[in-house]
């Protein structure tokens, strides 16, 4: 897993984890401001924000395979 | 001793830092410098951490954080056992002494209470410190019976049973239990501040406006809730990654299983208990709000976090004792346990049910939320308990039952669990349950339920595994006179409890009507001699520990790993790896076998005899 | 950060620890979900009006990056670019720090409208003090690796205690993920 283009699309999951996760903040802060009732809406979200970051951020994969090809 | 000389000097320093930071911080903005219960909260954690560090955690792990080199004493003997030592095996022991001598405590305090009870009037002490005594007794054995089976066992046999050769996190093993002695000091010391009589609940809002002791209660049950936590963790990483090969899920012993639930109980309920302490303090010393209905607060938030955690916590408690009794009844009976796969499917099934029963707790406390789904759930969840309860009666069905001690202590933890189960019944009943509130009913069920699997399991266990840990055998008379004397004395206290509560005489008041005395008297000389019996269990065990003649590797001629090498077990458990082949409960399946050590030294296979 | 080679399982040590790490954060997100209940227990989706929203979208946006410089970091030790890494590291610990500046001034406003004697207030202050708390002492974790990283530890063979620093680190954000709106937006 050491190759330089690897380490290039590990950076470009990265970037597109942290946009879609900007892009679903203000879209939360938009929700607040427009929909009544907002509540659900912004529970979704937040999970999806919550679930974005588990398994793209921390590889929450890591736990359900043997571990040598993550290195 | 010099880690725990250490330890007390981190102790020290780490209260005046925290202290006197916090002072200093006071005067900066503004504040008078000291405010007791502030200074002790802050001063506490501080202590804790400088207690930690100094009794171990800075020479063995500390130091690598910092990329200097890691200290390691080569202590032998018993000098082992007074250090931040990472063998399971030390561990264990420490536990078992530990929580031992806090459960001969707080059985000490029982026996004042009876004493008190005695007379319908006042007797020896005022009620006021009868209530302290109560709330003192009921917080040192909830601790007691948290830890005291998976403390002590789940540390010196689940690796063992699963022929690992230690825990999967050491260090933090030690962490776990050297977290523990800080609880019965904390709730001692509170005796300096008023100490506090909220019982073990400490329910707002008496809680929030009680005397300062109770935060040494709210501290206690933090920094026990902290231990179990990292120790479910270690419990849960070790069995899941290290068991031997061929040791699948299916051949996994029932005691692992039973802690394996324990473990997942523990993690995942912990931290609600741990919140609400929290929360109590905040309220106490910042002036926050949570149950104080003045600003809109809730003080049955209090109870829905509190049991969200504590019914978990009875499993936890009740678990590990129904796990020891299936292991040793299989054992005793010399024939395969019964439904083993219904008695795993027993213990899910509890732990996920667990979650979904706490307001039966709260049936009288006013709640605005439906309390029928928590009257179905509670009933439900005997359904799994009896999938043990049968998987235990079809064990001992037509076995050839071998009437040793732990035994015996086995099949009485079968029958007080009935008893136990089936007067819960009526308390998860609401109609009847608004009569048994807060009556002795209430104790009596509770005492059969944990006395009454926990204490009776771990006494199961401690006769069971005392050849493993001690390489001696106990006296097998004196183990059984102790075993008839506690289980009737038991009995003949905690029964004539359920006619007091139907009658209702009140827990936890230190008064009552004339009319239940000759009850009473009767209760309090059953409780007494119940105590005394522990004096028998303590003679014999120190007796034999010194003198008892040698046990060998395999007393029991049991087919499980932990037997399978010498008592005590060296230091990494077995001489070499073992390998799983068979199921461990086949006894008297013709050419069947557990475990076998396919390297062992020059004379090749030794398969392991039935 | 704990590395043990003693012993004999069919697991790697890399793989014991990631699990150890994972229930572990497991565990403590249920101090999460507890504060959560409470919220909700207590006000329903009420919230104080005065609310700072500027500073919320602010110190939301400053976490967020910070998972992001902590991610790059991962991989950067992970190719064995030790330069990159300790730069991110410093990236988000810097981020870190000024969250919690962030978190001091909305305090200090708070005050003000809503102290903790009034039931937002506690809800409030309770809520982000337990997760500034986090905040700290995963802030004091990424000191004890730029640390470490200064005097060579850490390669790409080698970076389990990176690893769980930095998987810490995006759990304190997941939680923020969910404060935040329980805090800011609800109504
Ligand atoms: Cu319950």
């Amino acid at each position: 897993m050491n190759k330089p283009s690897d380490k290039k699309a590990r950076m470009r999951i990265g970037w597109v984890t942290f946009i879609a996760l900007g892009v679903l903040t203000i879209v939360e802060f938009f929700i607040s401001l427009y929909i009544r009732p907002s509540t659900p809406y912004l529970i979704v979200t937040a999970v999806i924000k919550g679930w974005l970051i588990i398994s793209y951020f921390m590889h929450i994969a890591q736990v359900w395979r043997r571990d040598k090809d993550s290195k | 001793m010099k880690a725990i000389y250490k330890g007390i000097a981190g102790a020290l320093i780490g209260f005046v830092i925290g202290a006197g930071g916090l002072s200093l911080i006071r005067i900066l903005i503004g504040l008078e410098p000291w405010e007791l219960e502030t200074g002790i909260v802050v001063g506490y954690l501080f202590a804790l951490c400088g207690w930690l560090l100094g009794v171990g955690v800075w020479d063995y792990w500390g130091r690598g954080w910092f990329g200097l080199p890691l200290r390691k004493y080569k202590l032998t003997g018993w000098r082992r056992y007074f250090s931040f030592d990472t063998d399971h095996k030390v561990i264990g022991i420490q536990y078992l002494f530990t929580f031992l001598l806090m459960m001969l405590v707080a059985g000490i305090f029982a026996m004042f209470m009876r004493t008190e009870l005695m007379d319908p009037g006042r007797g020896i002490m005022d009620p006021k410190t009868y209530n302290k005594l109560m709330s003192l007794h009921g917080m040192f054995m909830i601790a007691v019976a948290i830890t005291i089976i998976s403390g002590p066992f789940g540390n010196y046999i689940v690796p063992l049973m699963i022929g690992a050769d230690d825990m999967a996190f050491p260090r933090l093993n030690a962490l776990s239990y050297w977290l523990t002695p800080a609880v019965p000091i904390l709730l001692l010391t509170s005796l300096a501040f008023q100490g506090w009589n909220s019982g073990w609940t400490g329910y707002a809002p008496l809680s929030v406006t009680n005397e300062t002791g109770q935060v040494f209660y709210n501290l206690a049950f933090m920094t026990l809730g902290l231990s179990s936590i990292v120790g479910a963790v270690n419990f849960l990483t070790t069995v899941i990654t290290m068991r031997a090969p061929g040791m699948t899920w299916g051949r996994l012993p029932i005691f692992v299983w039973s802690i394996l639930s324990t473990a997942i109980l523990s993690l995942l309920a912990t931290n609600f208990v741990f919140m609400v302490m929290l929360m109590v303090i905040l309220d106490r010393i910042s002036g926050m709000g949570f149950f104080n209905p003045d600003i809109g607060g809730n003080p049955i938030l209090y109870q829905h976090l509190f049991w969200f955690y504590s019914h978990p916590a009875v499993y936890v408690m009740a678990i590990p004792g129904l796990g020891i009794t299936l292991e040793v009844i299989t054992h005793f009976s010399r024939k395969p346990l019964f439904a083993y796969r219904w008695a795993v499917a027993g213990f899910l099934g509890i732990v996920i049910m667990s979650f979904t029963v706490w307001a039966h707790h709260m049936f009288t406390s006013g709640m605005p939320e439906n309390p029928l789904p928590f009257m179905v759930s509670t009933e439900l969840i005997s359904i799994p308990t009896g999938f043990v309860f049968l998987a235990a009666l079809g064990t001992i069905w037509l076995g050839k039952l071998w009437l040793k001690t732990p035994m015996l202590f086995g099949l009485a933890v079968i029958f007080n669990f009935l008893i136990g189960g089936i007067t819960g019944i009526f308390l998860a009943d609401i109609p009847i349950d608004l009569q048994l509130q807060d009556t002795f009913w209430v104790v009596a069920h509770f005492h059969y339920t944990i006395v009454g699997t926990q204490i009776f399991g771990l006494m199961a266990a401690i006769y069971y595994w005392f050849p493993k840990l001690t390489g001696r055998m106990y006296n097998e008379r004196l183990g059984k006179l102790h075993f008839w004397v506690m289980f009737i004395s038991f009995n003949t206290t905690f029964s004539p409890m359920f006619w007091l509560g139907i009658n209702s005489m009140n827990r936890r008041v230190a008064q009552y009507l004339p009319e239940f005395s000759m009850v009473n008297t009767w209760v309090t000389i059953s409780a007494f001699v119940m105590g005394s019996s522990f004096l028998i269990f303590l003679y014999n065990m120190i007796y034999s520990w010194i003198r008892g003649s040698k046990a060998g590797a395999n007393p029991w001629n049991a087919r499980t790993l932990e037997w399978q090498t010498s008592s005590p077990p060296p230091a990494h458990n077995f001489a070499t790896p073992p390998e799983i082949i068979g199921h461990p409960y086949d006894y008297g399946l013709p050419g069947s076998s557990h475990a076998f050590f396919p390297i062992s030294g020059s004379s090749g296979n030794k398969q392991v005899k039935d | 950060m704990t590395t043990n080679t003693l012993h004999s399982s069919r697991f790697s040590q890399l793989y014991i620890n990631r699990l150890g790490l994972w229930l572990f954060i497991l565990s403590e997100s249920v101090i999460f979900v507890a504060l959560l209940f409470t919220r909700f227990y207590l006000l329903g989706v009420e919230r104080a009006p005065e609310i700072n929203q500027t500073i919320g979208l602010i110190i939301t946006g400053l976490l967020l990056v910070s998972s992001l410089t902590a991610y790059r970091a991962e991989v950067h030790i992970a190719q064995g670019n030790r330069k990159a890494f300790m730069n991110n590291i410093l990236a988000t610990i810097l981020l870190g720090i000024v969250f919690l500046i962030g978190v001091g001034i909305e305090w200090s406003e708070a005050f003000d409208h809503f102290p903790p004697g009034t039931l937002f207030g506690t809800v409030f202050f309770t809520m982000t003090g337990m997760h500034a708390f986090h905040v700290l002492t995963g802030l004091l974790l990424l000191g004890l690796l730029y640390l470490r990283g200064t005097q060579g530890a850490y390669s790409k063979n080698d970076y389990w205690g990176a690893e769980a620093t930095i998987k810490y680190w995006h759990f304190v954000d997941i939680v923020w993920v969910f404060f935040y709106p329980a805090l800011y937006l609800l109504s």
